[in-house]
């Protein structure tokens, strides 16, 4: 399986920040292509091994593929493409997230949260009158 | 006031993508080929480093890609469209200007 041979490139487009659509094309493409050039090289006399070497290195390194496609800022997902935008969203968010969250399950689960508050009550209310009584007892 | 003149030579892969696919629909190992004959290996693309290239020009809708099976693996074809082609028309006129005045600058005499 070709694309699977292109496994690093993948891993390093979707690093580079590359948007997952063309990270995919990209490799399924540069894997045909690769199928192309080692045959291309076995026509010439080269063995596999020899030809399969030979179509890596024509199609340059895993760097030089993503460094030509982050120079096309159209290929880059949102994120790479405005990375102060994205952290001052993302910042946004958890500041408002942060609160919200205990505020939200407060209110979706009040029973749960007020047979909590009422057993924790009981519970110190008791702990609190045991230890007078032992007080008590020991004065 | 003199333009600016950015595309000089990054344009150069975009503006030989889109004059040959202007012939017929190709795809990427045909197209890096076709490249290297055209320009006499003048000028030859890094084979990896053409998709980047046809996916943002297909971004932009200057071309457009398909899908074909061919003798049991999966081909993508490229062609021009007609924003391709006005973007060609752009990029030939604009390699014109910067060339003549290259060719301008190098016929005028060495001056003392």
């Amino acid at each position: 399986m070709p694309e699977r041979r292109f496994h690093s490139l993948r891993l390093a487009l979707l690093d580079g920040g590359i948007k997952p659509r063309y990270v995919r094309r990209t490799v399924v493409e540069i894997g045909e292509h690769y199928e192309d050039l080692r045959q291309e090289a076995l026509d010439r006399g080269l063995d596999a091994e020899a030809a399969g070497a030979e179509a890596r290195a024509r199609l340059g390194s895993n760097e030089s593929i993503v460094r030509a496609a982050r120079e096309r800022p159209e290929l880059l997902c949102w994120s790479h493409r405005w990375p102060r935008t994205a952290r001052w969203l993302r910042t946004g968010a958890l500041c408002v997230l942060l609160p919200a969250v205990p505020l939200v399950y407060c209110v979706y689960r009040g029973p749960v949260i007020v047979r909590w508050g009422v057993s924790a009550s009981l519970a110190s209310l008791l702990t609190g009158v045991m230890l007078f009584l032992m007080q008590s007892m020991i004065a | 006031m003199a333009q600016t003149n950015p595309p000089f030579m990054s344009g150069v892969p975009e503006l030989l993508l889109l004059r040959l696919l202007t012939r017929r629909e190709m795809y990427g190992y045909e197209i890096v080929k076709a490249v290297r004959v055209v320009t006499s290996d003048a000028i030859s693309l890094g084979e990896g480093v053409v998709y980047p290239a046809l996916h943002a020009l297909e971004r932009a809708g200057a071309l457009k890609a398909r899908r074909k099976p061919v003798n049991g693996r999966t081909r993508v074809y490229y062609s021009v469209t007609a924003k391709g082609i006005e973007r060609l028309d752009r990029l030939t006129a604009e390699w014109d200007r910067v060339s003549g005045g290259v060719e301008a600058a190098l016929a005028e005499p060495e001056h003392a």
